[in-house]
C-alpha cells in the first residue's frame, strides 16, 4: 500500500505537473489533449473528470527531458488559438465565395 | 430567446395553468439572442435590451364553432398566431413583428370548447441551454466522414444500372461508350452508407467503399432563431474564448 501511494503522489517538477481548469469539461480537455499529444516534446498528456458532480478536469503534462512543462504548455494554447483561427478564416472565405457565386448565377 | 414568464389573467380552458406556461416557454422565436442583453437580476422589470413581452387574447364563442365548416366541430384550436407582439420601449423602432414573432404559425397551445377563453402575457429573455432546453438554437449537429467509393473493374451494361440503383441518386453516373453504358462514380459526397452494393455477387472484389480520414461534413440545423453559418462563428467564438480563459487561470495556479 505505502509503495502504491508513493507511486501516485509525484512531486511537483519541471517535467510533470497537473493541471486544474474549473467550470470546464470534455470540450477543452479533449480539444487541449489533441493539440499536446501531437507535440513531438510531450511524453505523456491526459486530463480526466475525477468526479461527474466536480465541475474540473485534471490535466496532466510531461515532457520529455531538456524541456519545461509551462513553455510546452503555453505553446499548446498558442498551437490551439491558432487553429481556431485558421477554421475562423477559411469558413469565412468559403462562405463569401459560395455566397459571390451565388450572386452571380 | 425563449418565453421565462407568464402571467395569467384567465385560463378557463382544459389545459392546467403550470402546463400551459410550460407549453409557451417551448415555444421557439424569431428574435435574435445577439441583440439582446442577458437579464441581470431574475426579479427587475422588463425592458427592452433584454425582454420581450407577447400577449394572447382568445376567447371561443358559439359563432366560432358554426364558422368552421365541418359540423362535427368538437375543438377551437389556440395556434401560435394567436400571440401578439407587445413592443417594449423603442423595440417598435428597430424590429418588426416578423423578426422577433413566433417561427411558425400553425404551433397547436391548446384547444378550447365554447365560453371558454385564455388572456396571458409572456416574457422571454436570454438564456443559455445549460438553464433549459428552450434556450437551444441548435436543432442538431453532428459530423460525418466523406465517403471514398471506388470502382475497382469496368462495371458495364445491366451491371451498370443495377450499381445505380444500389446508391442514393446522383452517386454513380452513366457514360456511353460506343452503345456501351459504363459505370463511374459522379459524385461520392451524396452516398449515406447503405453498403447495398455488397448484397450482389456480381460486385463481389470489384467495388471500394471507404472514407476519408481527414474529410468532416459538418451539419448544424438551426432551430430558426440564426442562420446555422452564424451559429457556428458564435460557437467559435465561445471556443475561443474558453481557450484564453483556461490559459489565464492555468498559469496563474499554483502547483499541485
Amino acid at each position: 500500500m505505502t509503495e502504491l501511494l508513493e507511486d501516485v503522489v509525484t512531486e511537483p517538477s519541471e517535467l510533470d505537473r497537473t493541471f486544474v481548469f474549473e467550470d470546464e469539461g470534455h470540450t477543452l480537455g479533449s480539444l487541449l489533449t489533441y493539440v499536446l499529444e501531437s507535440f513531438p516534446e510531450t511524453d505523456f498528456c491526459a486530463y480526466s473528470i475525477r468526479h461527474p458532480s466536480e465541475n474540473k478536469i485534471y490535466l496532466r503534462l510531461k515532457v520529455k527531458n531538456g524541456h519545461t512543462v509551462e513553455d510546452v504548455f503555453k505553446r499548446g494554447f498558442q498551437e490551439l488559438n491558432q487553429i481556431l483561427n485558421h477554421v475562423k478564416k477559411t469558413f469565412n472565405k468559403a462562405i463569401s465565395t459560395y455566397e459571390e457565386t451565388k450572386a452571380t448565377e | 430567446m425563449a418565453i421565462e414568464k407568464v402571467h395569467i389573467y384567465q385560463n378557463t380552458s382544459y389545459i392546467l395553468d403550470e402546463i400551459l406556461a410550460h407549453r409557451l416557454g417551448l415555444i421557439p422565436l424569431k428574435a435574435d439572442p445577439r441583440q439582446f442583453k442577458m437579464k441581470e437580476d431574475e426579479n427587475s422589470e422588463p425592458n427592452e435590451h433584454d425582454s420581450l413581452v407577447y400577449e394572447m387574447k382568445i376567447k371561443c364563442t358559439k359563432k366560432d364553432l358554426d364558422a368552421l365548416a365541418h359540423k362535427q366541430f368538437i375543438s377551437f384550436p389556440v395556434y401560435a398566431k394567436h400571440i401578439k407582439w407587445l413592443p417594449l420601449g423603442n423595440q417598435k423602432d428597430i424590429f418588426t413583428e416578423k423578426d422577433v414573432g413566433i417561427i411558425s404559425d400553425d404551433i397547436l397551445i391548446a384547444k378550447l370548447r365554447p365560453g371558454q377563453e385564455i388572456e396571458l402575457k409572456m416574457f422571454a429573455v436570454k438564456g443559455i441551454p445549460k438553464d433549459h432546453a428552450k434556450f437551444q438554437s441548435v436543432c442538431t449537429a453532428w459530423y460525418r466522414m466523406m465517403p471514398n467509393i471506388k470502382l475497382l473493374d469496368e462495371i458495364k451494361g445491366n451491371d451498370a444500372v443495377l450499381l445505380q440503383s444500389c446508391f442514393p441518386k446522383g452517386v454513380i453516373g452513366l457514360k456511353s461508350v460506343k452503345g456501351v453504358l459504363i459505370a463511374f462514380v459522379e459524385d461520392s459526397r451524396k452516398d449515406n452508407s447503405s453498403r447495398n452494393v455488397f448484397r450482389y455477387k456480381q460486385f463481389d472484389k470489384k467495388i471500394l467503399l471507404s472514407k476519408i480520414q481527414d474529410h468532416f461534413i459538418f451539419t448544424i440545423e438551426s432551430v430558426g432563431a440564426m442562420d446555422p453559418s452564424l451559429i457556428f462563428l458564435e460557437a467559435l467564438n465561445i471556443l475561443t474564448r474558453k481557450v484564453n480563459n483556461a490559459s489565464e487561470s492555468a498559469l496563474n495556479q499554483t502547483e499541485i
